[in-house]
C-alpha cells in the first residue's frame, strides 16, 4: 500500500482521507489542533453538503425537511419562505440554473489553459446549451449584478433579501451592493438543499467513524511545518515535534496560500508561482461566536439571520471594508441541541489598530447587544469568540477567511485559486490541494476534499 | 406625406452627428433634430458667463476614434486636439505626484513614493498596451451576438476567441482579471503605494455608481492605454474651443456632406405604425416622415419616452426598465479672476496642463462612494479637474481662467428623491469648493462665477436620463451584446426602421463617436436607407 499524508483534519481532510483510503492508500491525517473537525466547529450551515460527495464517501446521513429560514429584523422574528413576496418566483428562477451549477460543482473545473485539450470545455458547454438561449443570456446578465438589484427585480422585500444574501456573503468580500454578489447568492442558493439532521456535529461524527472504519490514521496536535520537496516532487512532511514522515503523496487541505507559501520552501516553487499565490485574495469578513444555551433561543429555530435589511447588511460590509470594529454586524445564527454558532458578518481580519483584547471584548459586547434585542442573553452559558485573526491563528484559515479564499469571478471555477492549480494537482509532483480554497466554491460543500482525492 | 428624408436623427449630440455625417457622406438625405439651441448634447461649449467659455459637461476628448477624425475630415472642419500632458495628484499633507507623458519624469515622481513601483510602472504599461491591442477591435466593431447561428456572427466570435487564445495563458488571465476585478484589487497586484493606486483606480469609476473597490471597475483602466496605441491622432486630449468644438467640427462635416441640421427642434415622439417607425412629431406639432428614424437619445428615453410602451414587446420593456442608469456625477465650472495655486505644487506649470485628480487614497475614494450608496452627495468627493485656459487662451479673457471640475459622487437618487436636487445644488457646490480649498486655499477668493450641474440638471437640460453621462452604466451586464438589451445590441430595435446610435449602444459612452459610426455602418450595410 502506498503512503499518503493529508494535512488538516477538517471536513475536507477527513473526506480526502476516506477517498484515498478507499482507493488503497495508507493514509495518515495530521491535524494541528487538539481535536479533529476544523471548520466543523465554527460553521453551522450543512445545507450545502453535496449528496454526491457523501455518496463518494460511503456516508449516509438523514436530512432535515428543509426548515424555512428565519429572519430577525427590527425586534421580531419572521419566516422567509415562499409566502414572502417574490421568493417563490425567485426560487423557481434559481432552479433554472441549478442543473448547470450542480454539474459544474460535482466535477473538477474545466482546464482552460491554452495547452489543455479543447474537449475539456465540451462538458460545461453542453450543460450550458441545455439552458437554452434565453437561459444562457440571463445567466450572463445575472452574474455581474449586485445581489440587491437582482432580488429587487423579483420584488422581494429588502428585509427578506438580507436573509437570503447574508449566508452567501460569508464566502466573499462583498456586500449586497457589490457587483457579482448576485452570482455568489445564486451559487450558494443553487448548491443548498436541506440541512443534515444533527447538523455539523452529526457530519463530523460520520466522517470520523468512516475514516476510522477504513483504518485511516489520525494524529491530532500534530502540526505539519514543512513539506519536503526533492527534485520537483514531494518526499515527505516535517512535523512541529521534529518528526519527519516520508510520503510521495501529500494532500493539503489548508489554504493554498499557507500550503504553497509557508509549508513549501520558496526555492521549491516553480518560477512565478509565489507571485500569483500571494495575490489570492483571502480577506476574512466574519467573526465567530460559539456558545451553549440553557434553553432554546429564537424559539428553537435552527437558522436565523439577524439584520434589518440589505442596507444594514451593506453597512456591516462597510465596517469590514474600512477595517473598523463592526458597529452592527449581520448575524447568521445556527442552533443545534443547545449548541449555537453565531457568524458575525462585518468583522475585518486586518482591524485598524489590530485585534487587541480590548477590541475583542468590544466585539463580544456588540454581539451580545445585537442578540439581546431578540433573545434573553442570560440563556447563554458559555461562549467563545474568534475574531478573523483568531480564526487564522487557531484554525489556520488564510486571512481568517472562512473559505480560504474569497468567492469572486476571478477566484471561482477554473480560476480558483489560479488556472494552473485549479485541478488540485500542483506543479510539484505528488502535492495536491483539497481545501476550501479550491473548487467547488459558493458554500460549504465537502466537494473539494473528495474531488482532490479522486484526482490523486 | 412624401418622404423627403432617408433618415431622421433624433438628437444632435456627438454620436447623432457622427451617424448623420457618415450617412450623408454615403449620399443619404439626412435630417438631424436637436432640442437645445446648440449642438453637441453633452459635448458642448457655451459662454455661460460673459467672456468665459465652458465645456459645460464633457471636458476631454476620450478615445475619439481616429478613423472618424479621418473619414469625416474633422481637422479640416476645425478640430484641433491638444494633448493632455500629465495627471497630477496633490495630497493633503503637501506631497504630490505627477505622471506625465515623459517616462523619465514619471519614474522620478513615483520613485519618491516607492522605488519598486517606479520600476513596475512601465511594465504595467507594457502589459496594458498588449491588452489594449487585443481589446481595441472590440470598440471598433459591432458587438457579436453569441447566441446567433448566422455564419457572420459565428466568424466574428471565432475570430475574437482565437485572438483571446493567441494572447497566451498569462495575458488571457490578465485580461479576464481586468474584466472582472475591482480597480483597486487589480492595481494592488502590481503596485504597493496607495497614493499611486488611488489616482490610477479612479478612471474605473468615472460615471458609474460603483466604488474603486467594487468588482468590475478595473477594465476602464484600459481606455487610457487604448488612447496610446491610437497614436499620433491623439484620442485623449483637449479640443481647442472646448468639447463643443468636436461636435461643431462633426456638424460642419455632416453639413458639408449634405446633412440638414436643425436646433430648437425637440422631438416629442417617434411615430410608429404597425411596429414600424414612420417619422417623428416635433414638440411644436410638426410631423416629419422619413424612411428610417435613428435615435441618438438614451435607450430608455427613446423607447419608453418617445416610442411608448404599448408599441414594444413585453420582454424588451422589462429589460429597459431593468437597464441601470443611476447617474453618479456632477460638474462644477468656474470662471476665475486669476490662477489658483495648489499648495502642494504652486504655479501653472506642466503639472497643471493635464488633468488633476483629487484622489489622495483609496479609502478616501471608497468613503466618497459610501456617502452616495446611502443617498447623499460625497462630503469629500473625488474630483477630476482641467484648466482649459492653460491650453487654449481663447476660452477666457487675458489673465483669467476657466476651471472644469468633474465631481463624483453626486447620485441621482438622493434619499430625499431626485427632484429635491435643486434645493441641494448650492450645498453640493459648496462641498466641492470647500474640499478643493484644502488643496488650493486661494481658490475661493478668485471665483468670478460658478456653474453647478447636478445629475438632475443633466437630465432636465441634456436629456441624460437619471443624469447618467454614459447613457447607462458601463457595468459588465450592460456591455457588448447586452447593451442596451440582450438580442438588441446591434443598433437595430424591436421597432422596424428605428435604429439606435447613442452611447446606450455598444461600445458605450465617452466622446468616442463609435456608436454613431457603427450604427451608420450597420444601417448602410443592411440597405435600410
Amino acid at each position: 500500500m502506498s503512503q499518503a499524508v493529508v494535512i488538516g483534519g477538517g471536513p475536507n481532510g477527513l473526506a480526502a482521507a476516506i477517498v484515498l483510503s478507499d482507493a488503497g492508500h495508507d493514509v495518515t491525517v495530521f491535524e494541528a489542533r487538539d481535536e479533529m473537525g476544523g471548520r466543523c466547529h465554527i460553521l453551522g450551515d450543512t445545507a450545502g453538503v453535496q449528496p454526491w460527495a457523501l455518496k463518494a464517501l460511503g456516508i449516509n446521513l438523514e436530512r432535515d425537511s428543509a426548515e424555512p429560514l428565519h429572519h430577525a429584523t427590527s425586534g421580531t422574528l419572521v419566516t422567509v419562505d415562499d409566502a414572502v413576496t417574490g421568493v417563490a418566483a425567485w426560487r423557481a428562477e434559481v432552479a433554472r440554473f441549478t442543473g448547470l451549477i450542480a454539474s459544474l460543482s460535482s466535477a473538477p473545473p474545466p482546464d482552460i489553459r491554452q495547452d489543455a485539450p479543447m474537449f475539456a470545455l465540451l462538458g460545461p458547454a453542453f450543460a450550458g446549451l441545455k439552458l437554452g438561449r434565453a437561459g444562457a443570456l440571463e445567466l450572463a446578465r445575472i452574474g455581474p449584478l449586485c445581489a440587491e438589484d437582482w432580488l429587487d427585480e423579483w420584488g422581494i422585500p429588502r428585509s427578506a433579501q438580507a436573509a437570503l444574501c447574508a449566508p452567501a456573503l460569508h464566502g466573499t468580500w462583498m456586500g449586497p451592493r457589490s457587483p457579482t454578489s448576485a452570482l455568489a447568492v445564486l451559487f450558494h442558493t443553487a448548491l443548498s438543499s436541506q440541512p443534515i439532521k444533527g447538523g455539523m456535529a452529526a457530519l463530523l461524527t460520520a466522517l470520523t467513524a468512516r475514516a476510522q472504519a477504513l483504518g485511516v490514521t489520525v494524529e491530532t496536535a500534530s502540526k505539519v511545518v514543512d513539506i519536503q520537496v526533492t527534485d520537483g516532487a514531494v518526499s515527505g512532511v516535517s512535523l512541529a515535534d521534529g518528526r519527519f514522515v516520508e510520503s510521495t503523496v501529500v494532500l493539503s487541505t489548508v489554504g493554498p496560500k499557507s500550503t504553497l507559501l509557508e509549508l513549501v520552501s520558496a526555492k521549491s516553487l516553480p518560477l512565478g508561482t509565489e507571485a500569483f499565490v500571494t495575490h489570492v485574495r483571502t480577506r476574512g469578513v466574519v467573526a465567530v461566536m460559539k456558545c451553549q444555551v440553557s434553553a432554546p433561543i429564537f424559539g428553537g429555530a435552527s437558522h436565523v439571520v439577524v439584520t434589518d435589511d440589505t442596507m444594514s447588511l451593506e453597512r456591516a460590509f462597510d465596517d469590514a471594508k474600512h477595517r473598523r470594529l463592526p458597529a452592527s454586524p449581520a448575524l447568521d445564527v445556527y442552533q443545534q441541541d443547545g449548541q449555537v454558532s453565531v457568524l458575525a458578518f462585518g468583522a475585518p481580519f486586518d482591524l485598524e489598530g489590530g485585534w487587541t483584547d480590548e477590541a475583542k471584548a468590544t466585539l463580544k459586547a456588540t454581539l451580545f447587544e445585537v442578540l439581546s434585542a431578540y433573545i434573553d442573553t442570560g440563556l447563554i452559558e458559555e461562549s467563545t469568540v474568534w475574531t478573523p485573526a483568531d480564526l487564522s491563528e487557531d484554525f489556520g484559515l488564510d486571512g481568517g477567511h472562512l473559505f480560504h479564499g474569497e468567492f469572486a469571478l476571478d477566484q471561482f471555477l477554473s480560476f480558483r485559486p489560479h488556472p494552473s492549480l485549479a485541478r488540485y494537482q500542483t506543479t510539484i509532483g505528488g502535492l495536491f490541494l483539497g481545501g476550501a480554497g479550491m473548487h467547488p466554491s459558493g458554500t460549504f460543500t465537502l466537494g473539494q476534499g473528495v474531488l482532490a482525492a479522486q484526482s490523486v | 406625406m412624401s418622404e423627403k428624408y432617408d433618415a431622421i436623427i433624433v438628437g444632435g449630440g456627438h454620436n447623432g452627428l457622427v451617424c448623420a455625417a457618415y450617412l450623408a457622406k454615403a449620399g443619404r438625405q439626412v435630417l438631424v433634430l436637436e432640442k437645445r439651441h446648440i449642438l453637441g448634447g453633452a459635448a458642448c461649449s457655451e459662454e455661460i458667463y460673459p467672456g468665459f467659455t465652458y465645456s459645460v459637461c464633457s471636458y476631454v476628448v476620450s478615445l475619439l476614434r481616429p478613423q472618424i477624425i479621418r473619414d469625416l475630415q474633422l481637422s479640416r472642419f476645425g478640430l484641433h486636439v491638444l494633448p493632455l500632458e500629465s495627471t497630477f495628484t496633490p495630497y493633503p499633507d503637501g506631497r504630490s505626484l505627477m505622471r506625465s507623458a515623459n517616462p523619465d519624469v514619471t519614474r522620478q515622481e513615483i520613485a519618491r513614493f516607492s522605488a519598486k513601483d517606479a520600476d513596475v510602472y512601465p511594465l504595467f504599461g507594457k502589459a496594458m498596451g498588449q491588452l489594449a491591442r487585443f481589446a481595441k477591435p472590440i470598440i471598433d466593431e459591432k458587438a457579436p451576438d453569441p447566441m446567433s447561428y448566422r455564419p457572420a456572427e459565428l466568424m466574428q466570435l471565432l475570430k475574437m476567441g482565437k485572438r483571446f487564445r493567441d494572447l497566451g495563458d498569462d495575458l488571457a488571465l490578465l485580461q479576464y482579471k481586468l474584466t472582472t476585478m475591482s480597480a483597486v484589487d487589480f492595481l494592488s497586484e502590481w503596485f504597493e503605494t496607495d497614493e499611486l493606486i488611488a489616482p490610477m483606480s479612479c478612471s474605473g469609476i468615472i460615471g458609474t455608481m460603483l466604488g474603486v473597490k467594487s468588482p468590475g471597475t478595473a477594465y476602464v483602466l484600459l481606455h487610457h492605454y487604448m488612447g496610446e496605441i491610437d497614436g499620433s491622432s491623439r484620442s485623449w486630449g483637449f479640443a481647442r474651443g472646448g468639447t463643443g468644438a468636436i461636435s461643431m467640427a462633426i456638424a460642419r462635416s455632416a453639413e458639408h456632406f449634405g446633412a440638414e441640421i436643425r436646433t430648437n427642434a425637440g422631438v416629442a415622439n417617434i411615430k410608429v405604425k404597425n411596429g414600424t417607425a414612420q417619422g417623428v412629431v416635433l414638440e411644436n406639432g410638426d410631423e416629419i416622415d422619413a424612411k428610417i428614424v435613428i435615435s441618438g437619445a438614451e435607450p430608455r428615453l427613446t423607447f419608453l419616452g418617445l416610442v411608448g410602451e404599448k408599441e414594444l414587446p413585453d420582454d424588451f420593456v422589462t429589460q429597459l426598465k431593468r437597464y441601470k442608469l443611476r447617474g453618479s456625477s456632477g460638474k462644477v465650472n468656474l470662471a476665475l479672476d486669476r490662477f489658483p495655486d495648489f499648495v502642494a505644487r504652486p504655479g501653472s506649470g506642466m503639472h497643471m496642463r493635464g488633468d488633476i485628480s483629487i484622489a489622495p487614497n483609496t479609502d478616501y475614494l471608497e468613503r466618497a462612494y459610501d456617502d452616495a450608496k446611502y443617498g447623499d452627495f460625497s462630503q469629500k468627493p473625488f474630483m477630476n479637474i482641467v484648466f482649459p485656459t492653460l491650453m487654449d487662451r481663447d476660452m477666457a479673457p487675458p489673465g483669467k481662467h476657466v476651471m472644469s471640475i468633474f465631481v463624483q459622487y453626486a447620485p441621482y437618487h438622493i434619499k430625499e428623491g431626485p427632484s429635491h436636487w435643486p434645493e441641494k445644488r448650492e450645498a453640493f457646490g459648496d462641498a466641492v469648493i470647500d474640499t478643493l480649498s484644502e488643496y488650493c486655499p486661494t481658490l475661493k477668493d478668485s471665483i468670478l462665477h460658478r456653474q453647478v450641474l447636478t445629475p438632475w440638471d443633466l437630465e432636465q437640460e441634456f436629456g441624460l436620463t437619471e443624469g447618467n453621462i454614459f447613457h447607462g452604466e458601463l457595468s459588465l451586464e450592460q456591455l457588448l451584446f447586452q447593451r442596451p438589451a440582450s438580442g438588441w445590441a446591434q443598433y437595430k430595435t424591436p421597432i422596424r426602421k428605428l435604429w439606435l446610435c447613442s452611447s446606450g449602444a455598444h461600445p458605450g459612452g465617452g466622446v468616442m463617436g463609435a456608436p454613431g459610426q457603427l450604427a451608420a455602418k450597420e444601417i448602410l450595410m443592411g440597405g435600410a436607407c
